[in-house]
């Protein structure tokens, strides 16, 4: 879930070291026993009266970090906590953001906003505020991944998700292909971005040296597309490396911003080593030089690069492209790849634009023949 | 400086005072990706590991006795209900279900579902009127229904001529009062707003009649006639994955209703199930229950404004009025589904959808 809309995405983007992470793929000391979650809890939430000065964002920070415990993880690599909680029935959602940018000069981002629904006129209505020493609130750098952040005697350590020794294994990077950094996603789920240098596309590839929170179905249309029981992520069993590829999150989930929306806002902030990520965009885009900084953002513009290597999906018919594009007999392995990027933008340099009935963009192999 | 620390003071124990009540992401990440143990294979066991889970006395909110529960297990995420069914509770009877949960995305796999009673090692106790211990082995819940026996419409929210069946509190947490019209042979679901309703209303740009549910997704229409709200949507995305938010067509109120109230304003409907359904509504081997959704499952907020054409349409007959607010769906399979004020009018003039 990103926080809304462009603008927020733009403005705002644990130690769940390796231990805590392993401590997760193990069964508990509990014997494992689920947690239920109750209609009657929900029902009693939803109906409790609250008087939250949702108006006055300061208050509402005091209130949040009040009610947290005095040490949190925060999983997702863009260093979101997200929240929601209930006022008056009205759901809000929002996040406490310790920005790799802006967190050692003692800044969190915090933003909250009445829940986004498909029924509902959306507005961008968020509230977003930078905290700092100004305003009371101290950010303190513990370690690396620990933050202390502090208003009047509360304190909450924040540990950021250590991944920094989390590898792809090498067989599953093809020639062209550079590691940029581990994704931890809102969802749970675990994704090495790829950078293509040949064809200039990213790729979320699903990691898979950890346990899949997901359960991963084949499609109706071919067992080459994995959909996730849970997520609705949609994965392309690639025919040359043991992995799979990121190809499709499902659109209502985009619409309402939630935490099934894909890794789009979840790129590896703390591991991306110097300009690696810069230079990558700027492949793709060159005209972008000296407009972006070393994590993509706009300088001039409260914005942020859209690494987009997968496409919104209602129907699976709708990713059928992709696997009719890469089962194509003909298509030589160094263009094999730029098939499951759903825009098509990977075939910017193809050397013969193919008249082509079934892409949805230009430039896409036609998916006539199969292999 | 003294001023800012005074302040930070005050709101510090503002927040100590108000802790909310925060659905944080970490604990999603840590419930999606734990290991854990659910015995998904063995109904029995399932039930015993669910009241395992509940604490020694619940509150079972929905009109319909469901208490409903999810949990994940294996990155899944799981639903299921147990029911004490108005219709057997009292012989012994606890009704459970278990399912993977729906999801748009994929195609759901069958429920898992089972009654079980005292030949199964289930004892179903009365403790008294709306309360029932559920024992198995060894582990007791008590399960308290919900009472709303004094529940019911200020006169002025009742149409002449309209039967009050009973109170209906959905699994929403938003109540209604279920209304029958025994002259147009219509039901309808009409916000209880004797109690805080703890939904936000949006109004649509185009009409300030139609509000929807900011937390719910339910529509209703502000009748143009009495100070009241009648439900007339429910967001079909919510009706397709069968989550809270589906509507209270399966909250009708059993344990209020009285005698033959219920099974008579069905038969003047439908007269063709005398003799096929039970005072609920249920045929007799439980299998299907007569549908009271009056409601239009909409997907877009447009589709509403059907609702409010009608009750303005000066050539729908004054004593039609309240036929607006009901969809005709004997057509549904062609696609023209409308209120049946409109379906009365000349079908080329009705502005139904398509």
């Amino acid at each position: 879930m990103s926080p809304a809309v462009p603008i927020a995405r733009a403005l705002l983007a644990a130690i769940a070291v390796a231990a805590s992470l392993s401590a997760t793929a193990q069964v508990p000391a509990d014997g494992g026993r689920a947690q239920l979650h109750t209609n009657q809890i929900y029902i009693e939430d939803a109906n409790r009266e609250t008087s939250l000065p949702i108006s006055d964002p300061k208050a509402m920070f005091a209130i949040v970090l009040g009610s947290l415990p005095d040490r949190v993880e925060v999983y997702p690599t863009e260093n979101y906590y997200y929240f929601r909680f209930f006022d008056n029935g009205m759901p809000y959602a929002g996040n406490i953001r310790l920005d790799a940018k802006l967190r050692d000069e003692g800044k969190v981002h915090f933003a909250y906003f009445p829940e986004w629904a498909g029924w509902l006129r959306n507005n961008p209505d968020l509230t977003y505020v930078i905290l700092g020493r100004d305003e009371g609130v101290t950010v303190e750098r513990l370690t690396r991944f620990h933050y202390q952040v502090s208003i009047g005697s509360k304190r909450v350590t924040f540990e950021l998700n250590d991944l920094s020794h989390v590898k792809p294994p090498p067989e599953i990077l093809g020639p062209d292909e550079k590691f940029i950094g581990p994704v931890f996603d809102e969802s749970g789920i675990r994704f090495f971005l790829l950078f293509n240098s040949k064809r200039r596309m990213f790729h979320f590839v699903l990691d898979e040296t950890v346990p899949l929170a997901d359960q991963l179905v084949p499609g109706r249309l071919t067992d080459r597309i994995l959909i996730g029981t849970r997520t609705g992520f949609a994965f392309y069993r690639d025919h040359y490396f043991d992995r799979r590829i990121l190809i499709g999150s499902y659109l209502a989930n985009t619409l309402v911003n939630n935490y099934l929306d894909g890794p789009f806002d979840q790129l590896p902030d703390n591991f991306i080593e110097g300009d690696e990520l810069r230079d990558a965009i700027l492949q793709v885009d060159p005209s972008l030089a000296g407009r972006i900084d070393r994590f993509g953002n706009f300088l001039d513009a409260q914005a942020r690069y859209l690494v987009n290597a997968y496409i919104e999906y209602r129907f699976e018919e709708e990713l059928l492209y992709m696997h009719n594009c890469a089962e194509l007999k003909e298509l030589p392995f160094e263009w094999y790849h730029a098939c499951l990027v759903g825009d098509g933008s990977g075939f910017a340099d193809y050397p013969q634009p193919p008249h082509d009935s079934s892409a949805p963009s230009d430039g896409v192999p036609d998916a006539g023949e199969k292999k | 400086m003294v001023a800012t620390v005074a302040l930070i003071g005050a709101l510090a124990s503002t927040a100590h005072a108000q802790a909310l009540r925060l659905d944080t992401n970490q604990n999603y990440i840590e419930e999606v990706t734990r290991q854990t143990n659910a015995p998904l294979h063995d109904l029995k066991a399932m039930f015993a590991f669910v009241l395992q889970s509940l604490p020694d006395r619940v509150n079972v909110y929905p009109t319909e006795s469901y208490y409903y529960y999810t949990f994940y297990h294996q990155g899944v995420r799981y639903a299921g209900n147990i029911r004490l069914d108005a219709k057997d509770r009292d012989e012994g009877k606890v009704h459970f279900a278990v399912f993977e949960d729906y999801q748009e995305w994929t195609e759901g796999k069958p429920i898992q579902y089972q009654a079980f009673g005292k030949s199964d090692g289930v004892i179903v106790e009365k403790i008294e009127r709306l309360a029932y211990r559920v024992s198995l082995d060894g582990r007791q819940v008590e399960f308290r229904l919900n009472d709303l026996v004094q529940v019911v419409p200020p006169k002025h929210v009742l149409a002449p001529g309209e039967q009050y069946l009973g109170p209906v509190f959905d699994e929403s947490g938003v109540r209604f009062f279920l209304v029958f019209n025994p002259r147009l042979k219509i039901f309808h679901f009409i916000l209880d707003e004797t109690v805080r309703v703890s939904d936000p209303f949006q109004a649509l740009l185009s009409t300030d009649r139609i509000l929807i549910g900011a937390r719910t997704g339910f529509a209703y229409y502000r009748d143009l006639r009495r100070e009241r709200k009648i439900l007339i949507g429910v967001y079909e995305g919510n009706s397709r994955v069968n989550n809270q938010f589906d509507g209270p067509f399966d909250q009708l109120p059993d344990s209020f209703i009285k005698g033959e109230e219920l099974r008579n304003a069905i038969l003047s409907v439908d007269p063709s199930l005398a003799g096929k359904i039970d005072r609920f509504g249920g045929s007799p081997d439980g299998s299907g229950r007569f549908l009271i959704a009056p409601y239009l499952h909409y997907g877009d907020q447009e589709q509403l404004l059907v609702f409010h054409q009608c009750a303005v349409d000066k050539r729908v007959p004054t004593t039609a009025y309240y036929q607006c607010f009901v969809m005709d769906y004997s057509d549904y399979e062609s696609g023209n589904i409308a209120p049946i004020a409109f379906k009365k009018l000349a079908p080329q003039k009705s502005p139904g959808r398509k």
